[in-house]
């Protein structure tokens, strides 16, 4: 049922290589659950793939999910797909959160990566200006499921959430100097504009005594070690639609 | 600031989930650093280390082994996606092997020599996670059962014909139907029962796995690759269409006259499965791609894909 009435909100999954059919499997079933919600009568939600410059019109969020960074660099360049994005992230400000692979392409610097991809090199659309380390913990033998608390960076929407890491990165640094680039790293070039607050650490782990950076945002930027797709609890998505999508679109 | 306790590893849903990273991507079977490097550049999402690619097993012949360690570690070393490498059927040791070299995948393969005639390796009692190859829904799920955490279908490795892949994917739609089928027609629980451990029986599988499929509306609980075959970026998007969830490609790339060229065009060509005129543009201007062998022209005793059961 449509009306004028209803605000049309429309999320859109980034959907080159991945994990992107698992988010757009919770998109649906959290639209589903929502549909008998009175808070949410006056809207109608829906999800759809990206694939091309073309599908970036009229979305109203993005998220990008899992995957092989290099790869979806690549295919973000071979599909013209990068430079769209990187304005309606930086410039526009689209709501926008990455998972894993997802995050690392929103990050301003990553390091422990390759740089010379064939006749492209690995480029980020970048928005977060942290540097990012990829597969931080090690190989596939070291993913893991940790639950992390979430209460007070969801302001208490998620109590904690069991977060399944794969082959995943870890944020080493919320600030990314402009100084030598340090060997097989990369930075964006995007340029941070005076007074631009810096980029909120939401969650860490603790390993060694250390803590690690696993969840961050800045703005309308939400970016995730973790891959909140891949268990059954869609609560994590209900979070991104109501913070970081619907409350930009009041 | 958040901060965590409780970890878990080596799960199911870590073996499975990280299959399910690499879906729409192509792996490729490489020999040295120089070759995975080349994957990686042109967009692989995973590497598949090995001393030989099938078709030089097939032409060689002798007992096909794991690879040395040595090799495999310098692969490991030299690409920053996911390394995968082969065991024997039911060769546990070696996959204690890999295990114990650190590679994120272990292929437990009929391209290598049959090392248990009676067993496949019990891949729960491993870190690692394990694909497996299916001809038919059966085998499929007797490897899950195992504790497989992808299945590829089972092509004939390093022939560069993909008729058996295909021929794969197809048995394997087809038997999920019928149990969907089945779930469908049955008059009574106790029906359903009944027809599911006839079916059950016939697939030599547990009858609670086609209940479980019927559940899960038929879907298959990993991630479903294709493989054995794919010489072509057309090959790589035919098995994209009939609803693989990826592509590995064994032989076909570096028996091809230019590897670059092709190992770029078949990952644009899963990229843009649905898009003819994508792939006619990936297509155009590879150079020879691999001679290849019908697989109709192989005696029985030839087939790798009759090794595993």
């Amino acid at each position: 049922m449509t009306s004028d009435k209803q605000q049309q909100i429309t999320v859109g999954v980034l959907a080159l290589q991945g994990s992107f059919r698992e988010h757009i499997s919770h998109m649906e079933k959290l639209i589903q659950s929502l549909k008998h919600d009175p808070s949410y009568a006056n809207k109608l939600i829906s999800v759809k793939p990206v694939r091309t410059p073309i599908d970036l019109q009229q979305i109203d969020g993005l998220i990008i999910g899992g995957g092989e960074s290099t790869t979806i660099s690549i295919l973000l360049q071979r599909t013209g797909l990068l430079k769209p994005l990187q304005d309606l992230i930086q410039n526009q400000k689209l709501p926008t959160w990455g998972t894993c692979a997802g995050l690392i392409l929103l990050c301003d610097e990553v390091t422990n990566t390759k740089i010379q991809l064939g006749d492209l090199t690995y480029k980020t659309i970048g928005g977060l200006d942290v540097s990012v380390e990829r597969n931080s913990f090690g190989r596939q033998l070291e993913s893991f499921t940790e639950n992390v608390p979430c209460a007070g960076f969801t302001n208490s929407a998620l109590d904690s959430f069991d977060c399944v890491f794969i082959r995943a990165p870890v944020i080493k640094s919320t600030v990314v100097s402009s100084g030598k680039l340090k060997e097989n790293s990369v930075r964006s070039g995007r340029k941070v504009h005076a007074g631009e607050a810096p980029a909120q650490v939401l969650a860490t782990v603790s390993r060694n005594g250390e803590d690690l950076v696993v969840a961050v945002r800045k703005g309308k930027i939400l970016g995730t070690s973790f891959h909140p797709e891949l268990i059954e609890n869609y609560g994590f998505h209900k979070w991104f639609l109501d913070e970081f999508v619907i409350r930009n679109s009041i | 600031m958040a901060q965590s306790t409780e970890i878990q590893t080596s799960t199911f849903q870590h073996k499975a989930g990280l299959a399910q990273m690499l879906k729409n991507g192509v792996i490729m079977d490489v020999t040295t650093p120089e070759e995975a490097i080349i994957a990686e550049q042109a967009g692989a999402v995973a590497v598949m280390a090995l001393e030989r690619v099938p078709s030089d097993i097939r032409a060689q012949g002798g007992v096909a082994r794991m690879s040395d360690p040595a090799m495999i570690k310098s692969i490991m070393e030299a690409v920053s996606i996911p390394v995968m490498a082969k065991t024997r059927i039911g060769h546990f040791v070696e996959a204690q092997v890999l295990e114990s070299l650190g590679v994120d995948y272990i292929d437990e393969s009929e391209v290598l020599t049959v090392a248990d005639r009676q067993f496949h390796t019990d891949k729960h009692q491993f870190k690692v996670p394990f694909v497996c190859g299916a001809k038919n829904l059966g085998e499929a799920l007797r490897r899950i059962d195992e504790g497989a955490a992808m299945i590829r279908s089972k092509g004939e490795a390093g022939t560069g014909d993909i008729s058996e892949a295909v021929f794969h994917k197809r048995k394997i739609q087809e038997q999920i139907d019928e149990v969907l089928s089945l779930g469908r027609s049955a008059k009574s629980p106790a029906d359903l029962d009944a027809k599911l451990t006839a079916y059950a029986q016939e697939l030599r599988v547990k009858p609670e796995a086609l209940k479980k499929l019927i559940e899960d509306k038929g879907k298959l609980p990993v991630v479903v690759f294709s493989a054995g075959g794919v010489a072509s970026p057309s090959d790589a998007a035919l098995c994209m269409q009939l609803g693989c969830d990826g592509v590995f490609v064994g032989s076909g790339i570096f028996k091809s006259s230019n590897p670059k060229l092709l190992a770029k065009a078949i990952v644009d060509a899963v990229n843009n499965f649905d898009n003819p005129k994508a792939i006619l543009e990936s297509s155009t201007g590879l150079g020879k791609l691999m001679f290849g062998v019908q697989v109709c022209d192989l005696k029985e005793n030839e087939k790798l894909a009759s090794r595993g059961w």
